[in-house]
């Protein structure tokens, strides 16, 4: 596909490999909008690449998926791209009690949320 | 979130869906599990969306990164180097979108033939590792390791490979890796300390070896090796409770027996390790180093407590066990006066030394070991060459500038005048505890303490190094200091010497490098004793150069070298005689005390202001253990065959020459 005109959401683009790809694809003449849970280092992206679109939101959060969406499409409603590059990575020790108990407290949470639900308990696919 | 926007993009023409997942979708991370099995899960929706949007105009793609940001040790580190950088990876996955392309894998991450790629690679270096072809596994550990740079595991593989193919420096960096990525590897703490050990550096290898005993307490070796370098550093006490740790953590293993052995040597129970060691040495396997460190500990206590037929039958089994260490050869030869009848001896040592791929510290000793054979043998030409030999190798790793330790001797000369002991009277105490015996190595301060120590009232404190250890500024420590410290010092060196021999009236210390540091010793201590030992200067240098040593100076490896400190000692020593009181320091001259032992006996006893015993005339049966390179001939009735030893080296004695 071409990789020219598009507009292209990136949940999680504010450091590291997201933030390199929407520097790639802006300079490839593409609309591009980044997410970020943390509005400092929103700002510093958007300092460092000054045509990038930013918006605050927790693609985690089914809540903020929705308002996300609906701001999105009004805004930018050619959107054609949506890059999904948001996780967090954790050291858990699988023999630990403790941390246990809270990844399956995080997971049955989850769980309430819906079909799909367990798995965003891991990541926001 | 997919679900949410999937109903706009489907109505978009040429809309698409990217995913970002890594290489830990095929090969997890065993401390990311989470992460890991979010990485699989990427990859497994990834799939199946696809192929559910087959009939749309949404296109799935995945972009599986070689590594994770997160996961490497350090951003600026050279690891980094070896992954591919951001920038070309971005590149590479903008290319494969273009191509259509729907599983992005550049680099390493080649799906499950990567992980396929990983474990074969380390399936062929452990048939190698099997086999004892270490050299040649550390090329298939080295593809795995490029292919999972961030794998623990695979990376400690590497390092231990290496470290079995005595490839030192490689195997740190792989066991620092390994460290950075997975801080409680507690095996990687203890094979770096392995490596460290055997690269000199004792220090950080202490601090690795704790950091394993912390982490995998049950592993007794962590503790026995602890324990082996606080024992090198005379750390005794230290050394026993690590070793008494080691015990408890394998109570019945060799090894646990070994180390409970060398806990009650460090704690000077020789007599109790006799039965450990023994059952350590039945429990070992033949091929097992513990069995040869077993045996070689039993040998040193027998050396040690004057057992010499038990010494070299112990020294022989280790030599039939242990082929390879040079160390062991030096040990036999130094405990017998070699005749025509050891010919095989010495024909087992020369062939040795022409094994090749023999590493220059094992050739070393080697060659000092048969230089003194050939000077048993009177083949003084052959015994030379192989001394020169041996210095050549330790002169490698020596320090010494002669104008700076001149410089340093005036120092101390302008320092400690007269005036200077006047003025810092009151710094003194009038303990009659400290005996110190100085000299020269090699100038008979093991045979004085011998005779001194032989005697009911006085203790043997061996070569404790307290002085050098605690007046390391030399002239330079300031009246101020000196005086804030001065209680201190004198408090701790009695209660050293007190340690040693708590009834005793006279303790000694024949730390032979004390003479540099008289004038702090004096001031502190007005009415400590001082027995200067003196022996033929070109006697005494080749002596030390033909002495393999447990510790170094700098000067002992270079003809020039051992003239240049000879000289400074002895102008050191003139000026001590000069302002010293004369009733606190004695000379005694070796070849003197070797002839007249009985005068010289007499005259030391009285020096010390005790009264004459005669077990003073037989200081072979002293029983306290001895520590120096003078072990064997300690134990000899005095002999003087070391005097005017010179002679037979005439014709090579170079700068020594001047000294005569």
């Amino acid at each position: 596909m071409k990789l020219d005109g598009n507009t292209i959401l990136i949940a999680g683009g504010t450091s590291g490999m997201g933030l390199e790809l929407a520097k790639e694809l802006l300079n490839r003449n593409n609309t591009v909008i980044v997410t970020g849970r943390d509005a400092a280092r929103l700002a510093q992206a958007k300092d460092q690449l000054p045509q990038l679109h930013t918006i605050q939101s927790d693609v985690s959060r089914i809540e903020d998926v929705d308002t996300l969406f609906t701001r999105v499409t009004t805004e930018f409603p050619a959107l054609n791209i949506v890059v999904n590059n948001a996780s967090v990575r954790r050291t858990i020790d699988l023999q630990n009690e403790r941390q246990n108990l809270e990844s399956s407290r995080a997971r049955s949470t989850s769980t309430s949320r819906g079909r799909y639900g367990w798995l965003r308990g891991f990541f926001p696919i | 979130m997919v679900a949410r926007f999937l109903p706009h993009l489907k109505r978009m023409p040429g809309a698409a869906v990217v995913h970002v997942s890594s290489v830990r979708a095929f090969a997890p991370l065993p401390s990311s599990p989470i992460h890991s099995a979010t990485m699989a899960a990427i990859n497994s929706f990834s799939r199946s969306l696809r192929a559910q949007l087959k009939e749309t105009s949404v296109k799935v793609f995945e972009l599986v990164s070689p590594v994770v940001d997160a996961e490497l040790p350090h951003p600026q580190s050279p690891e980094m180097a070896r992954v591919m950088k951001l920038g070309e990876l971005v590149r590479q996955f903008l290319e494969g979108i273009e191509k259509d392309q729907f599983e992005i894998r550049p680099g390493q991450a080649d799906g499950p033939q990567f992980m396929s790629r990983v474990a074969t690679a380390v399936r062929t270096a452990q048939d190698l590792i099997s086999t004892r072809r270490y050299a040649e596994a550390i090329a298939p550990l080295s593809q795995a390791a490029q292919l999972a740079p961030t794998d623990p595991a695979v990376l400690y593989q590497l390092g231990h490979v290496c470290l079995l193919a005595r490839r030192l420096p490689e195997a740190a960096t792989w066991f620092r890796r390994t460290i950075a990525i997975s801080p409680t590897a507690a095996r990687a703490h203890f094979d770096l300390g392995a490596v460290l050990v055997q690269t000199g550096d004792e220090d950080g290898a202490l601090e690795c070896l704790r950091c394993a005993t912390v982490l995998e307490p049950k592993h007794a070796e962590s503790h026995g090796r602890a324990g082996d370098i606080l024992r090198r550093k005379n750390a005794l006490q230290d050394a026993a409770s690590y070793y008494e740790r080691a015990f408890e953590a394998a109570p019945g293993t060799a090894y646990g027996l070994l180390c409970k052995g060398k806990a009650l040597v460090a704690l000077e129970r020789v007599s109790e390790a006799e039965a450990y060691l023994k059952e350590a040495i039945a429990r070992a396997a033949s091929d097992d180093r513990t069995r040869v460190e077993a045996e070689y500990a039993l040998g040193d206590t027998f050396l040690q407590a004057g057992r010499f037929d038990e010494a070299r039958a112990s020294f022989e089994r280790l030599i039939e066990l242990a082929p390879g260490d040079a160390t062991l050869h030096l040990s036999l030869v130094r405990i017998k006066n070699i005749t025509e009848e050891d010919r095989p001896i010495v024909k087992r040592l020369l062939d040795r030394l022409d094994a090749p791929g023999l590493p220059e510290r094992q050739r070393m000793t080697l060659h000092f070991a048969a230089g003194k054979a050939f000077d048993d043998l009177r083949d003084y030409g052959s015994a030379i060459e192989h001394f020169d030999a041996a210095n050549r190798i330790r002169r490698k790793t020596r320090s010494f500038d002669a104008a700076e330790h001149a410089r340093r001797i005036d120092e101390l000369i302008a320092r400690f005048s007269r005036d200077f002991f006047l003025e810092n009277a009151a710094l003194g105490n009038d303990d009659e505890t400290p005996v110190l015996v100085l000299g020269m190595p090699r100038s008979g301060t093991t045979l004085v303490e011998r005779i001194l120590s032989s005697h009911p009232r006085v203790g043997g404190g061996g070569e404790r190094g307290f002085w050098s250890n605690n007046a390391p500024a030399w002239a330079n420590v300031g009246t101020r200091e000196l005086v804030a410290r001065a209680d201190g010092l004198r408090e701790d060196y009695l209660c050293l010497l007190r340690s040693i021999a708590p009834d005793a009236l006279r303790v000694t210390d024949k730390t032979t490098a004390n003479f540099l540091y008289l004038g702090l010793v004096h001031t502190l201590f007005p009415k400590a004793r001082i027995v200067h030992c003196r022996r033929n200067p070109v006697d005494t240098c080749l002596s030390i150069y033909a002495t393999q040593f447990g510790q170094t100076w700098g000067f002992e490896s270079d003809r020039g070298d051992l003239a240049a400190y000879y000289r400074q000692y002895l102008r050191l020593m003139d000026h001590w005689r000069r302002v010293l009181p004369s009733d606190r320091l004695l000379d005694v001259d070796y070849e003197e005390a070797v002839v007249a032992s009985e005068a010289t006996a007499r005259r030391l006893v009285a020096f010390c202001g005790l009264e004459w015993d005669p077990a003073c005339l037989h200081p072979e049966r002293n029983p306290d253990r001895i520590r120096t390179a003078s072990v064997w001939q300690a134990r000899q009735p005095i002999y003087d065959s070391s005097v005017e030893r010179w002679r037979n080296y005439e014709p090579w004695l170079g700068e020594l020459r001047e000294l005569l």
